[in-house]
């Protein structure tokens, strides 16, 4: 441990999960080292919901990490139930337009009318 | 930084993080473009968890600021008691920085010499020595 400037490799924006807990109104005040320890505990969340994600994608013997394999993972564990409703928006987003994620202001909205719509017939999840 | 283009609403942590930590965990693994976006957004959800429940805990307090002890209980009571102890570790580099930090500044004030006088004591010096060896 002596002698090494910095553990980690990824570390988020301080600055930026500041004013992301700011933006809740109800919270006013934060001490300097809560947004860095928050920024750990982000990468220590992100590295287990990416790894057990990898191995639904693994057990589908899929080439690529999907948003549905992301929601199997979140709806498999009590510790991501959290996120439900965050993959509800996203698979039905998703089914709508297949371009992927360009544009989340349309991300977010629950009445998704996406003009370019491709025709997804077989693909439409039922909800 | 103002932010020129949208307004708070778009407040996330970068997409270049984000990337940077997926390639990170999962070096040989193709993930899809929206996928990448859900975890963006995932992010954003963490960070909205922790701080609702540390406001809570601090209310309870009698404390107006969110502090680091807040987090941690947070996290323990969320069910993520597994990342006290890392987490733990990030404090105490952030106390020994600031600390270092303090000690600087502080080192510097009491020397109070402003640099006329400083360079006065260097023209000194350089005299005394040019003197003695000769």
């Amino acid at each position: 441990m002596p002698g090494q400037k910095k553990q980690y490799s990824v570390r988020f924006p301080p600055g930026r999960i500041k004013k992301i807990m700011q933006k809740d109104t109800e919270v006013g005040r934060i001490a300097m080292a809560v947004p860095v320890i928050i920024s750990r505990a982000l990468e220590m969340f992100l590295k287990s919901l990416l790894t057990k994600t990898c191995l639904i994608t693994q057990a589908k013997f899929s080439n690529i990490l999907s948003v549905a394999h992301m929601k199997q993972c979140i709806e498999s564990e009590k510790i991501f139930h959290f996120l439900k409703d965050l993959t509800e928006e996203a698979t039905s987003t998703a089914t709508q337009d297949n371009r992927g994620m360009s544009m989340w202001p349309i991300y977010r909205t629950k009445n998704n009318n996406i003009s370019a719509q491709t025709p997804s017939g077989a693909g439409e999840i039922a909800l | 930084m103002a932010s020129s283009s949208g307004n708070d609403d778009d407040l996330t942590i970068p997409r270049a993080a984000i990337n940077k930590m997926i390639k990170e965990t999962l070096p040989n693994v193709r993930v899809a473009n929206d996928a990448r976006e859900l975890v963006v957004n995932c992010c954003t959800e963490f960070i909205h968890l922790i701080s609702s429940e540390a406001n809570e805990i601090c209310n309870k307090s009698d404390k107006k600021t969110i502090s680091p002890e807040h987090v941690i209980n947070a996290l323990e009571s969320l069910g993520f008691a597994s990342y006290i102890t890392e987490v733990k570790d990030v404090l105490q580099e952030c106390k020994t920085v600031a600390l270092k930090r303090r000690k600087a500044s502080s080192r510097l004030e009491n020397l109070g010499i402003p640099e006329e006088e400083l360079l006065r004591q260097q023209q000194e010096l350089f005299a005394k020595y040019s003197c003695s060896s000769s």
